[in-house]
């Protein structure tokens, strides 16, 4: 049995990246937000959230949207069916590697 | 990893998929209608008989009116989240078939029967708690509030107001002080949870509370 932090090279580095974590986070909870919000709960600039943003669109995990609400331009950001199974998939991993942490005798596992 | 990662991204969660009630001014002109109500009706108030129910309708109409500008507001400042369809249906159902029947009811036994203790005052409590909970938890300063309308319902016991519309007319007012300081409390936290935003394009911009975002 490997050591649970081993493990730890299972996950998927694409959500796994704090911030693109907390995008994911966010858009797990809800249907859909605007780049406003998810810049205010980031604290990322605009630049470094596009870029992540993009990333996460190349992957299949988000759809964008890009609309005027009255002269605005506004872009919603909604998961995809991937990207919110990608985001469970990956919360399950973080949580049965916490368990095996805790778990885990560096005995048991030859280490 | 900091140790506190997995609190701040619950925290994202349970503010993004109850964002609409965790944008706390919203509800402060609403407690501030109240407090009105409660003093317009209490028996110093200087305002005459007639014009109570008058003042009732344009303090809500004025609340209701301004808590809808402080809703634009928080949309140009912070932001929009929809939700998603049927998440809070089990909350809305539990709202309208058991909450509020039980503050009516409640409300009706103290205004009519005029018990020694304010039933409405432990049903407030219960209410604010299982509103705490299933808005995302946190705040505790509803679980202060909480207390208090627990501790309420002993008021006429104690001889701190009269059985019946006294006594109603107090739980009013403190509903009213609740909504008011609790919707700033909301508002603090909420922005707590949101960092500065950072609008230098650098690689190592960084999540408050979740780690660098390199």
């Amino acid at each position: 049995m490997s050591a649970p932090f081993e493990r730890l090279a299972e996950l998927d580095r694409l959500v796994h990246e704090p911030a693109r974590l907390a995008i994911m986070t966010a858009l797990s909870a809800c249907d859909r937000a605007d780049f406003l919000y998810l810049q205010r709960l980031t604290g990322l600039s605009r630049g470094n959230l596009s870029s992540h943003l993009s990333k996460l669109e190349a992957a299949g995990l988000i759809a964008i949207e890009k609309e005027f609400v009255g002269k605005i331009p506004t872009t919603r950001v909604e998961p995809t069916r991937d990207g919110r199974a990608a985001i469970a998939r990956h919360w399950k991993q973080l949580e049965k590697l916490r368990q095996a942490t805790l778990e885990w005798t560096p005995d048991a596992s030859g280490a | 990893m900091p140790s506190r990662e997995p609190a701040a991204l619950d925290r994202i969660n349970a503010v993004t998929a109850n964002f609409f009630f965790w944008q706390g001014l919203r509800w402060v002109p609403l407690g501030v209608a109240l407090l009105v109500v409660s003093w317009s009706h209490g028996p110093s108030s200087p305002v005459p008989k007639s014009w109570e129910s008058p003042l009732l309708i344009a303090t809500m109409a004025v609340a209701l009116a301004a808590s809808a500008v402080i809703g634009r507001w928080y949309a140009r400042s912070f932001g929009r989240v929809r939700g998603i369809p049927g998440q809070h249906a089990r909350r809305t159902r539990t709202k309208w078939l058991v909450v509020y029947p039980a503050l009516l009811v409640a409300l009706l036994v103290d205004g009519i029967a005029k018990p020694s203790v304010l039933v409405s005052g432990i049903t407030l409590a219960a209410a604010i708690e299982a509103y705490r909970r299933s808005t995302g938890g946190g705040r505790a300063h509803y679980i202060i509030a909480s207390i208090a309308f627990a501790a309420l319902t002993l008021a006429p016991t104690l001889g701190l107001t009269t059985p019946g519309a006294g006594a109603v007319n107090l739980l009013i007012g403190v509903l009213g002080a609740t909504y008011t300081i609790g919707g700033l409390l909301d508002h603090r936290e909420l922005t707590r949870v949101f960092p500065d935003v950072d609008d230098t394009d650098t690689p190592h911009s960084a999540i408050a509370g979740v780690g660098s975002s390199r």
